[in-house]
């Protein structure tokens, strides 16, 4: 599909009342919020779903009274973390969305809990994030494989709830905070449903997650990093934004662009921005670098002397954390590896 | 006093702590100052009280150096 990206800046009432652009078309609102998560989705024919809600409760209300959001259909709440579901109950009151997902993992803070206690009180269908298809008018959401048992490694991140959005020929994924350990799980689980168009970057380009493998099995053309300006996590982590700009990459990110808009009546989509787009130069590749910013195109497991091509069946079965990376066979020879006999890189 | 907080979560050298409030307010911690075995949802008890010696120690320590800065001043309009 011929995707085809115009970089506009648009004064902000004529990009959030919408009024420019025809209503058939499926708008993706990466949400500035902060050091947090939010995403609004707004369907051709008026469905509404909202991913996350950021760290900030008044932000939040304020973002979705813009936007003219009078009712919520899907709410999801990725993860429990207070970056993501700030201001959630009052959300719950105001809009009683008619359903919830998180991944059913409780966490002990008073946010996660007025959340609940707003779920309870308003008698909200709740489901917990289980593989699942949710048909919403055009639209279809399927959450991918959890984990089972649950990722008992920083437990909340990487457990947190993995939806993919098909509209037409465009789709999108968004991943809450998920670590390595998950990515290698959707690696092996969910392979074929990982490829697409935009991808919500893990944990706010952090280098806990966004492996190499994941991202190229992702493949995707655009990508969104929510991070804080300034944050004191160092979010995005460089070497995030060096793997998604040696893959050739879009990147978008909240702190330098606010908040993001995608457009796309299924086949093709626009990317608009609130600030103007402050793009990272891309990789300068010199005559003697040339070699070294190329990408990775081998792999072998931390506990194998056989190294592979990145595309071997072998690949998919290395643990993402026994998973070593190489450019040239040269490197992979070098440490003591010989080449796969399937392959035969 | 003692007060109660708890870790929302952990990013990098910090962990994100939530006061327990009816609308909570969350800050950074530094990590390596909370003891070993702290978890991510752990509440976290802070004993808190106010070290009066050694506020006195220092503000007296402090002062000295200040004092000594002071005699350097030689008075009247600067030229630079």
């Amino acid at each position: 599909m011929k995707k085809l990206i115009i970089i506009l800046i648009l004064v902000f009432i004529l990009c959030f009342t919408g009024t420019l652009y025809a209503q058939e078309n499926l708008k993706i609102y990466f949400l500035d919020v902060g050091q947090g998560d939010s995403s609004v989705i707004i369907s051709s024919s008026g469905q509404v779903v909202l991913i996350d809600s950021g760290p900030n409760e008044s932000l939040i209300l304020r973002y979705l009274q813009n936007l003219g959001i009078s009712q919520i259909d899907l709410l999801i709440a990725t993860h429990a973390h207070a970056d993501h579901i700030t201001g959630m109950d009052k959300i719950i009151a105001k809009y009683k969305p008619k359903a919830f997902i998180d991944p059913g993992i409780p966490h002990t803070t008073i946010t996660y809990q007025k959340m609940i206690t707003a779920l309870e009180k308003y008698n909200i269908n709740y489901y917990e994030g289980t593989s699942r298809k949710i048909n919403l008018g055009p639209l279809t959401f399927t959450i991918l494989s959890p984990a089972t048992p649950f990722i008992k490694e920083s437990e909340l991140n990487n457990n947190s709830v993995v939806v993919r959005l098909d509209f037409k020929n465009f789709s999108c994924l968004f991943t809450g905070d998920i670590e390595k350990e998950r990515e290698g799980q959707l690696l092996n689980e969910s392979r074929n449903n990982l490829n697409v168009d935009i991808l919500k970057i893990a944990h706010h380009g952090s280098y806990s997650g966004s492996s190499p493998l994941f991202i190229k099995s992702v493949n995707p053309e655009t990508s969104i990093i929510f991070c804080g300006k300034g944050n004191q996590y160092g979010h995005p982590h460089q070497e995030t934004l060096t793997l998604l700009q040696s893959l050739g990459i879009n990147i978008y990110r909240t702190d330098l662009n606010g908040t993001i808009l995608v457009e796309t009546n299924g086949t093709d989509y626009q990317v608009f921005t609130e600030k103007e787009s402050i793009r990272a130069p891309p990789i300068v590749k010199s005559e003697t670098k040339t070699s070294e910013s190329q990408e990775y195109k081998y792999a072998a497991s931390k506990n194998s002397d056989v190294f592979h091509f990145i595309s071997c069946s072998y690949v998919a079965t290395i643990k993402p954390e026994n998973l070593i990376l190489f450019k040239t066979s040269e490197e992979a020879i070098a440490s003591g590896r010989r080449p796969c006999k399937v392959c035969k890189p | 006093m003692v007060i109660k907080l708890i870790i929302d979560r952990f990013e990098g050298k910090f962990a994100i702590l939530e006061s327990q409030d009816k609308n909570p307010l969350i800050f950074n911690f530094p990590y390596h100052l909370l003891p070993e075995g702290v978890k991510e949802g752990s509440v976290i008890r802070f004993n808190i009280d106010i070290d009066e010696k050694e506020t006195k120690t220092r503000r007296k320590k402090i002062k000295e150096q200040l004092d000594n800065l002071k005699k350097k001043d030689r008075g009247g309009d600067i030229q630079l």
